[in-house]
C-alpha cells in the first residue's frame, strides 16, 4: 500500500501544479523551512550556552548557580523538542516537493506493486503524531550517549 | 510487470528509442539528485560522529557541556533522517526509470519477456535502500564502540 505521506492532499495538488507553480510553491515553503530552521538552531545555541554556562559555573564550585542553569536547560530542552519535530515535518514535505519537481517523476505505487519491503524512511509514517514518537525516540543522541537527562542534571545537582 | 511490457509491445520502433532517451534524461537527473544528497548525508554523518565522539568524553568530566553538545547532535540527527528518506525515493524513481530502459531495449532487441529479469534487478537496486533504514544507521554500533575505546583509556 502507497505511504500515507503521499496520498496526502497537499502531495497530490502540488503533482498537479505546473512547473512554474511548483517552483513558487517551494521559494515559499523553502522560506518557511529556513525561517523554522533559523529559530532552532538559535534555540539549541541558548541551550548550549546555558549548559556551556552551567559547566563553567560548576567547575567554580557555584553549585546553586549551576544547578539554575541546569534547570533552565532542561526547560528548553523540552520546548526544542515540538520546534524539531515540525522542522522535521516541513523539511520532509520540501525535500518531496523538491523531488517531485524533477522531470520524470513517478509515485511510488509503481515499484510498491514489485517489492513490497521498500523502505520510505520518515514517509512511511501513517500519520504527524507517529512522526513525531519516531523522531522523539530516533533523534535522541542523549540516549546514544547513555545520559538521561533528568538523571544527569540531578546528579549534578547533587553533586 | 507483464502489462506494461506488452503496452511497450504495440509500440513503434521509432516511439520506443524516443521514450528511452527519455526515460536515460530521466534516470541522469535523479542519479545527478541522489548523489548530491549522499554527499549530504556524508557530511551530515561526519558532523554529528565529531559531536558525538566530544559529547561522549566530556560525559566523564562535564556532564553539562556533554548534554550541549547533544543537543547539537540532536539537529544533526533530524537532518540526516529526512535526507536518507529522500533518498530512497530518488531511488525507487532512479530504479523505475533504469528499469524502463532495460524494457525498452530488450523490446527492441526482440528478447522475450523474462519477469526474472526484472525480479533480479529489483534486489540488487534496493539492497543498500533496505539496509539504510533509519532504524539501522549504524550510529549504535559506532557509539558503543567508542565509548568502550574513551572507557580503556580512562582506566
Amino acid at each position: 500500500m502507497i505511504p500515507w505521506f503521499f496520498t496526502r492532499d497537499e502531495i497530490q495538488s502540488f503533482a498537479n501544479l505546473s512547473p512554474k507553480k511548483k517552483s513558487k510553491k517551494l521559494g515559499e515553503l523553502s522560506e518557511t523551512m529556513f525561517k523554522t530552521e533559523s529559530l532552532l538552531k538559535d534555540r539549541i545555541k541558548q541551550s548550549r550556552n546555558m549548559a556551556d554556562k552551567a559547566a563553567r559555573r560548576l567547575v567554580r564550585g557555584d553549585n546553586e548557580a549551576s544547578k539554575d542553569l541546569l534547570n533552565s536547560f532542561s526547560s528548553h530542552i523540552a520546548s526544542t523538542q515540538p520546534l524539531l519535530n515540525t522542522y522535521v515535518a516541513r523539511k520532509l514535505e520540501y525535500s518531496l516537493f523538491e523531488i517531485m519537481s524533477i522531470d520524470g517523476f513517478e509515485f511510488p505505487s509503481a515499484l510498491l506493486d514489485l517489492r513490497k519491503d521498500i523502505n520510505f524512511g520518515l514517509f512511511a509514517v501513517n500519520s504527524m503524531d507517529e512522526l513525531e514518537r519516531i523522531l522523539m525516540a530516533e533523534s535522541d543522541p542523549f540516549e546514544e550517549l547513555g545520559i538521561d537527562i533528568e538523571n544527569a542534571i540531578s546528579d549534578e545537582e547533587s553533586a | 510487470m507483464k502489462p506494461i511490457y506488452e503496452r511497450l509491445g504495440k509500440m513503434s520502433n521509432k516511439k520506443l528509442q524516443k521514450m528511452a532517451h527519455d526515460h536515460q534524461n530521466n534516470l541522469l537527473r535523479f542519479i545527478d539528485m541522489r548523489q548530491s544528497v549522499t554527499r549530504e548525508i556524508d557530511f551530515n554523518k561526519e558532523k554529528y560522529k565529531r559531536c558525538m565522539t566530544d559529547a561522549l568524553k566530556e560525559l566523564k568530566s562535564n556532564v553539562p557541556k556533554a548534554l550541549g553538545g547533544g543537543m547539537r547532535a540532536r539537529l544533526l540527527k533530524a537532518d540526516i533522517t529526512v535526507a536518507m528518506s529522500a533518498r530512497s525515493v530518488i531511488r525507487m524513481n532512479e530504479f523505475y526509470h533504469r528499469m524502463m530502459i532495460i524494457l525498452i531495449e530488450d523490446i527492441l532487441l526482440g528478447v522475450n519477456y523474462n519477469p526474472d529479469r526484472v525480479n533480479n534487478l529489483v534486489p540488487h537496486e534496493f539492497s543498500d535502500l533496505v539496509s539504510s533504514s533509519i532504524s539501522s544507521t549504524h550510529f549504535g554500533d559506532f557509539l558503543k564502540q567508542l565509548k568502550e575505546e574513551i572507557e580503556e583509556d580512562l582506566q
